[in-house]
């Protein structure tokens, strides 16, 4: 089958306090080309459920059981050397804070270069001016002057754009976001995420979108999936999941999204 | 006629010199009466936070005026101020900041408590009725500030600053860093306080929806200066300024399919 599929993944990490159960028995599907929103509170198990399908769980993890399969391979099998390749090319990633996941030291040009020559052998030149095209593509201004420049020389939300273009820079099937958007001001949120749907529907790849905004994930996912307390509580289409929740920790995480019906008055005390 | 809570008469706030200055502020004028909540909305660097440290006197005005009940307090020494310190409270978006992490939490009330010229005797009380006025287990107390949750020790900086029995509350992005059950939880709690206490707020907040969940009057703010203000229902509901249009969509987007979900 392929797009991602993940059966009763359970992990669980080693802490100075002891064992924390911290997935307890994930499932979740993502069909080729859709996105799914990836929802819930903090501790929930969300970042852990997207570093296993990067196949980059912390040190002190245990996977106990389950399966992560990427177009039908087990991730959680992969070598090392399988799990490079498979990075980049088949699943890539994008995070809240897009100035430290690109590395400080690098031209963003050449950071993006380098993967574009690791993964599809493409010579240098040719690289270097693909790199520049796809920071074109991702928005950025005048971006022959911005690929040389360093991350820090970017603002937030033009990181994320270069961050993007990095992660599409070897097509991958699915883009992992984990709070893509988080940080930024509302209407350079509302340009990243219009971008991020745009760039990755033009590609036909498919999205894990993790946000604890439910509104960024009305709009732009077709399905959601609700996390508590290191499991799926429930997925389904998004306005069903979110017009319709059958499962009462849904119901209450909407409830405490929506502080004020329109016109109406504030919150009662509930 | 009772005089303004809170007055700010054309406040500027320069940072720098020269070329490379930066207006933060920039001639803001606004009247604030007993029992209104001012709702400030911009994006980051738009000077929210510079004007609530100007109103809470931590930072001085380049020019302009800040007069409180009646009096004008920009100019006045620490000394002089001090008494107005108990009208005016703040609360901030990071609440580890209003407590020492190596004392309880309950020292760093009753420290704050004594400095206030407080007697000692009667302090613990005082401080778990505080504790139960914001819904907190006094059992709490006697914990460190990283051994309670961030909504907890929001609430426990809420009681920190109500303590001083003020009138007025400088919110700073007093729900931005907890989690939206959480959000939910604080507006309610800051809603019910302002009935019980009596009190005003100078809510400042990047959040749309707590904005419009607890401003009575909205202000929106745009490199330093107000690009409009007015009542709440009429600033959300029919936004003059293309900017305020602009926020509100952002802010808006994807919410059509959540509210409805919500049985009235
Ligand atoms: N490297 C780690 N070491 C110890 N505990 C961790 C680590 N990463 C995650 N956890 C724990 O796993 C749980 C899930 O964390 P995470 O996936 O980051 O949640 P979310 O992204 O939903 O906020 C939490 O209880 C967290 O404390
Ligand atoms: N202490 C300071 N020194 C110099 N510049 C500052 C200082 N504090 C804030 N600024 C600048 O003033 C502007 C407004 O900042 P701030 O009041 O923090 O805005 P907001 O709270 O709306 O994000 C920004 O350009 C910021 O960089
Ligand atoms: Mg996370
Ligand atoms: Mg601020």
């Amino acid at each position: 089958m392929s797009g991602l599929l993940i059966e009763d993944l359970r992990v669980t990490i080693g802490t100075a306090a002891g064992p924390v159960h911290a997935l307890r028995g994930v499932d979740l599907a993502i069909p080729p080309g859709t996105f799914l929103g990836l929802v819930g509170e903090s501790g929930s198990g969300k970042s852990l459920t997207a570093s296993a399908v990067l196949g980059m769980l912390p040190e002190a993890a245990t996977v106990d059981a389950g399966r992560v399969l990427l177009d039908g391979a087990d991730i959680l099998k992969a070598s090392r050397r399988e799990l490079r390749r498979i990075r980049g090319s088949q699943v890539a990633a994008i995070f809240q804070n897009p100035v430290a996941t690109l590395n400080p030291l690098i031209r963003v040009g050449d950071q993006i270069a380098e993967l574009i020559r690791i993964h599809r052998g493409a010579p240098r030149r040719r690289a270097a001016v693909e790199a520049v095209d796809l920071l074109a593509a991702m928005g950025i201004a005048e971006p022959r002057r911005r690929a040389r420049q360093y991350p820090h020389q970017y603002s937030g939300g033009m990181a994320q754009r270069a961050a993007l273009a990095r992660a599409l820079a070897c097509s991958p099937r699915l883009l992992i976001a984990d709070e893509p958007t988080t940080g930024l001001d509302a209407t350079v949120q509302a340009e990243v995420l219009a971008l991020i749907v745009d760039r990755v529907r033009a590609a036909g790849a498919s999205v894990l979108l993790i946000t604890h905004d439910l509104a960024a994930a009305a709009q732009v996912c077709e399905r959601v999936a609700v996390m508590h307390d290191g499991a799926v509580v429930e997925q389904g289409p998004t306005a069903q999941v979110l017009t319709a929740p059958r499962d009462p920790y849904t119901r209450s995480l909407i409830d405490s999204y929506v502080l004020a019906v329109d016109g109406d008055t504030p919150v009662e005390a509930r | 006629m009772t005089a303004p809570l809170l007055q700010a008469r054309h406040l500027v706030k320069r940072y720098g010199r020269g070329a490379r200055s930066v207006v933060a502020v920039d001639g803001v004028d606004f009247t604030l009466h007993r029992g209104e909540i001012l709702g400030i909305v911009g994006e980051s660097g738009s000077g929210k936070s510079t004007l609530g440290r100007i109103l809470l006197k931590l930072t001085a005005p380049t020019s302009g005026e800040v007069w409180l009940d009646g009096s004008r307090v920009d100019r006045l020494s620490e000394r002089a101020f001090r008494p107005y310190r108990r009208t005016i409270q703040a609360v901030f978006q990071q609440p580890q900041a209003a407590f020492d992490p190596r004392w309880t939490v309950r020292r760093s009330i009753e420290e704050f408590h004594l400095l206030r010229g407080e007697p000692r005797s009667g302090a613990a009380a005082t401080i778990e009725a505080l504790a139960r006025e914001v819904r907190l287990d006094p059992a709490l107390l006697d914990r460190l500030p990283g051994q309670v949750s961030g909504g907890q020790l929001q609430r426990l900086s809420i009681a920190r600053a109500l303590a001083a029995r003020p009138a007025l509350l400088v919110l700073d992005e007093p729900t931005s860093a907890l989690d939206v059950s959480i959000r939910a939880q604080i507006v309610r709690l800051l809603l019910a306080l302002r009935d019980e206490e009596r009190l005003t707020y100078v809510l400042i907040s990047h959040d749309m929806e707590v904005i419009r969940a607890m401003a009575t009057r909205v202000a929106v703010m745009r490199h330093g200066v107000w690009v409009e203000e007015g009542p709440a229902e009429r600033v959300l509901g029919a936004p003059a300024h293309p900017y305020t249009k602009k926020l509100l969509a952002a802010a808006d987007a994807g919410m059509d399919l959540i509210r409805p979900g919500r049985g009235r």
